[in-house]
């Protein structure tokens, strides 16, 4: 077993997200005092646990930013989320460091060193500060992480751990490091011990006597004498993203990138989970202090970023954009579980065509409603019109219907138009010549009994229309044309 | 064979000096522009006296189901891609018969899109002239967003054949998106279109127009890829639908007119003799 111990001293800043100036001095305020401040205002000479007063003084300039510990907490989850790519086995510790064990997933990378090289590459292309450390136990790498130290110098050249370079290390860092009380803390600084090197030293009958057992029984976890079993961390049952505009965005073009990126978090976490969501449920924070809700609705049958980008972007494209966005929310709660594909025998092109009818029918819906999809369906019932009907995808059927065998016409009017009459005979853009008839259809009897003579009829310019007498009230109708 | 080339006119290109034959030496015109060169090799050129679009695009066609047609169509049928206007004024003529055969052997497999059609396609009907029904969408849209929903349905590669009706004249613009996305998304494009858009010039590569003859549909075609347009062709419509019967007061009856009208007759002679006992007894 290796575990690898990711620390993130700035997350408290990094959290915060573009709202904070990496040029500038920053820092987190918690209880009117420094929690936190970036590199720069540590070079000004600011330092966590000074108050505000203090800190202003030294650096008028000073960005304060108060702790948001919920935002901080969603933020280690998303970076759990990024390193459960690397290892199953990933597990938060205390607020802001992460343990991950990799010996597990050195096959699939191929050495160790690509898998470190990878997992750390995808925190530094995001500009997050990282410290870290490496051990055979959890405790280890976390006690070791708080030093920083480099892995690369840990590692031999065929990905196992250096132990007496570990051990070097582990002896340097200062008691306090140990998870003990304060009271064990004391003990072992009035004893004269300053290192963990010199507390493992340290007979194990003297360790059990003479101290707390809690001491024990963390110098039992950092040796792997005990098990350390910790929560394992697992994906959420449902996906929250969020992004920050610093200064607002006017423009729904200017939104884009953020949109990306949200997507791009939701497909890591649809890969891990195997699943599909449903529907993009959006929330936009405006500067104004108001929000607004909306949602896009999806049929898919896989997840593809850049086509779905560009749907949130039709959709975007449609909606007015009240005010400045100040941030944007992404939730996606009802996730299907994804349905293994289906290859086809001898050609994709079917599978394609399907899935570019699914992504044509998102964009259509969004654009002209979902009543704006039809498809047609016969149905049993003697009235023509209600034999064929155009339904709206979600209620189409299929059914198997005998074919009729009396002459249909190809297009319907879609509503009945009365024709006047002249010697007997209708007219519709001129004389009406009636080629055969008529074709009783008499239904209905239980709501509005309906009796019509259906014939073909040819009108003056050649073409073939589809008339009827209606029996009750002698009122001729065009119902249709044979195009 | 040595060729005599005739001169019939002379232009420059480029700056060179270019000569076109009626019967011309290809070496000899390339030899004095390589643009021509150029030219020839990627722009789809009709040539005289050579068929390398036909023999190239002969076996992409899709067979309309009409043999003097597909005689007709120098393709030998309906192209597989791009726009394809059919122009017709009257209704009810057989102007989608024309196109069902084929629609239907594509229904076979692939989808077809029917983008605001002025009138209900009837599913019975359709399905009669063999039309797989299931493959069927009918999209509709406002108005103003017709020709956006056609332009995506074309270009999205989704469906086999998608048709459309205008009723106005489009800009010419607007019909060379239209077949540009009908290229790109390899789709049969049908465009039903008013007869007088026939004198507004079109880059549907296709176009035919469709008159009402007695008993069957008469087919011009205006412009065709391959070869010279110009052909004129009726096709007959299903005898069945012409089918002309007797009107129903013709129709041959068992009881001689003159047996109905003495019934009447008896039966007032009836109602006289039922009421004169009346009066009798009175």
């Amino acid at each position: 077993m290796l575990y690898l111990c990711l620390r993130f001293p700035q997350l408290g800043l990094e959290a915060l997200g573009n709202s904070v100036d990496r040029e500038q001095p920053s820092a987190l305020l918690e209880n009117g005092r420094l929690r936190l401040c970036n590199r720069i205002a540590e070079q000004r000479g600011l330092s966590p646990g000074i108050s505000t007063g203090q800190a202003q003084a030294l650096c008028p300039e000073l960005h304060c930013h108060p702790r948001d510990a919920l935002r901080e907490q969603h933020y280690l989850q998303r970076l759990a989320l990024w390193a459960y790519r690397f290892s199953d086995d990933v597990c938060l510790s205390g607020e802001d460091a992460l343990i991950i064990e990799i010996s597990r997933s050195r096959r699939l990378f191929g050495s160790i060193q690509r898998l470190h090289r990878r997992l750390l590459a995808a925190y530094q292309r995001h500009n997050i500060t990282v410290q870290e450390g490496l051990g055979p136990t959890p405790l280890c790498a976390e006690l070791l992480s708080l030093k920083g130290i480099t892995v690369a110098a840990l590692l031999a050249d065929d990905g196992s751990l250096q132990r007496p370079a570990m051990k070097r290390q582990l002896a340097s860092l200062p008691c306090q490091v140990l998870p003990t009380s304060s009271k064990t803390h004391k003990a072992l600084h009035s004893m004269g011990l300053r290192h963990l090197g010199e507390v493992l030293a340290l007979p194990r009958k003297t360790l059990l006597s003479g101290f707390e057992p809690a001491l024990c029984d963390a110098i039992d976890r950092l040796t792997g004498r005990s098990e350390d079993v910790r929560p394992r961390f697992l994906p959420g049952e449902r996906f929250v993203g969020e992004r920050t505009l610093p200064g607002g965005v006017q423009h729904s073009e200017q939104l884009r990138p953020a949109i990306d990126e949200l997507l791009q978090e939701l497909a890591i976490y649809l890969r891990l989970r195997q699943t599909l969501p449903q529907s993009l449920n959006w929330r936009f924070h405006y500067l104004d202090g108001q929000h607004e809700d909306w949602q896009t609705p999806l049929s898919l049958s896989h997840f593809e970023r850049p086509a779905l980008l560009a749907l949130v972007m039709l959709q975007l494209d449609g909606r007015r954009l009240p005010g400045a966005v100040e941030s944007i929310e992404l939730h996606c709660h009802q996730l299907t579980a994804l349905q293994p594909r289906c290859e086809q025998l001898f050609s994709d092109a079917e599978q394609e065509q399907r899935n570019a009818q699914q992504m044509l029918f998102n964009k259509l819906r969004l654009r002209v409603g979902e009543h704006g999809i039809r498809r047609l369906q016969q149905r049993e019932d003697w009235l023509p019109e209600y034999q064929g009907v155009a339904c709206p995808q979600s209620a189409y059927r299929h059914s198997k219907i005998a074919a009729t065998v009396a002459l249909r016409p190809a297009v319907l009017l879609a509503e009945l138009q009365p024709l006047p009459v002249q010697e007997g005979l209708p007219l519709w853009q001129g004389r009406l010549e009636l080629l055969q008839g008529p074709e009783r259809i008499d239904s209905h009897w239980w709501q509005q009994r309906q009796a019509r003579d259906y014939y073909i009829a040819r009108h003056e310019q050649q073409g073939l229309c589809w008339v009827f007498k209606d029996c009750l009230s002698q009122q001729w109708y065009l119902h249709g044309f044979f195009s | 064979m040595d060729i005599h080339p005739v001169v019939i006119r002379y232009v420059e290109l480029n700056g060179y000096p270019l000569y076109l034959y009626s019967y011309f030496d290809e070496a000899c015109v390339m030899s004095q522009s390589p643009n021509l060169n150029e030219l020839l090799t990627q722009q789809p050129l009709w040539r005289a006296g050579r068929a390398p679009l036909n023999s190239a695009r002969a076996g992409e066609a899709i067979d309309s189901g009409w043999p003097t047609l597909n005689e007709a169509l120098h393709h030998g049928g309906w192209p597989r891609s791009g726009s394809c206007e059919l122009l017709h004024s009257a209704v009810g003529i057989g102007e989608l018969s024309l196109v069902l055969p084929a629609l239907s052997a594509l229904s076979q497999r692939q989808g077809i899109a029917w983008v605001s059609p002025p009138f209900l396609p009837y599913a019975p009907g359709l399905h009669q002239q063999g039309l797989i029904l299931e493959q069927q969408f009918l999209l509709q849209a406002p108005p103003a967003q017709q020709l956006w929903c056609t332009e995506e349905a074309l270009r999205s590669g989704a469906f086999a054949a998608v048709l459309s009706w205008s009723r106005d004249d489009l800009p010419h613009r607007q019909l060379r998106r239209l077949h540009l996305a009908a290229r790109d998304g390899h789709c049969w494009h049908l465009h039903f279109r008013p007869g007088h858009c026939e004198q507004q010039a079109s880059p549907a590569p296709l176009r035919l127009r469709l008159t009402a003859e007695t008993a069957a549909l008469g087919v011009t075609v205006l412009k065709q890829p391959g070869g010279h347009a110009g052909q004129s062709l009726s096709l007959p419509r299903p005898t069945a639908l012409l089918h002309r019967q007797r009107p129903a007061r013709q129709w041959p009856v068992s009881l001689p007119p003159r047996r109905r009208l003495a019934l009447h007759s008896t039966a007032g002679q009836r109602a006289e003799k039922a009421t004169s006992p009346a009066r009798a007894s009175i």
